[in-house]
């Protein structure tokens, strides 16, 4: 399971937490997590949504 | 041996240990394994501003020592070695592990994280291990 995360400096979402051992992973094509993480997505499975940015 | 093998290259292990670093690299020392306990040697640690204390965040990033084949994928451990996590804390007044981290990028030469909130302190401190594996 994957988790988005969102950048508290921008709002931007640029990384994906993997649930299972806590790593993030940034959206790079030459990263094999991010190439896993794309393999997951293209099975059918969702994300959890990134939570909001408190102040 | 086949026909047109060489013998084995030996390189200084400063060479040796560049190479590997495109790959993967990490904050403890060479040998240390990633998520040890005990306040290992080689972590990160950033003041909040002015060193004031606060319950809010307190961020800091790292330059690799050496670039990356692909931005990596990134993984924090705190002083008692839980991954996902970092130590916030005050000298003189106390540690608090088990805090949230999370990394907010990283590239082929740098990271920027931060730790969105927790124990009313001054600064956060972490271990990290980069991995950009083929």
């Amino acid at each position: 399971m994957y988790k988005l995360i969102k950048s508290p400096v921008d709002s931007k979402i640029k990384m994906v937490k993997r649930l299972s051992d806590n790593a993030f992973i940034p959206f790079n094509e030459a990263n094999t997590d991010y190439q896993e993480y794309l393999k997951w997505l293209e099975e059918g499975n969702t994300p959890l949504p990134a939570d909001e940015i408190s102040e | 041996m086949q026909d047109g093998s060489t013998d084995f290259e030996f390189l200084p292990i400063d060479v040796s240990l560049g190479r590997c670093q495109r790959y993967y690299e990490k904050s403890y020392d060479q040998a240390t394994y990633a998520g040890a306990s005990g306040t290992p040697a080689g972590y990160t640690m950033t003041y909040a501003n002015n060193g004031v204390t606060t319950a809010s965040y307190i961020g800091c990033s790292e330059r690799f020592k050496t670039e990356k084949r692909g931005s990596p994928t990134m993984t924090s451990y705190d002083w008692s070695g839980n991954s996902g996590k970092c130590t916030r804390g005050t000298l003189a007044v106390g540690n608090e592990a088990n805090s949230n981290w999370s990394f907010e990028t990283a590239s082929t030469s740098s990271w920027i994280g931060y730790s969105d909130g927790g124990s009313t302190r001054n600064f956060v401190s972490l271990h990290w291990v980069a991995s950009s594996e083929l």
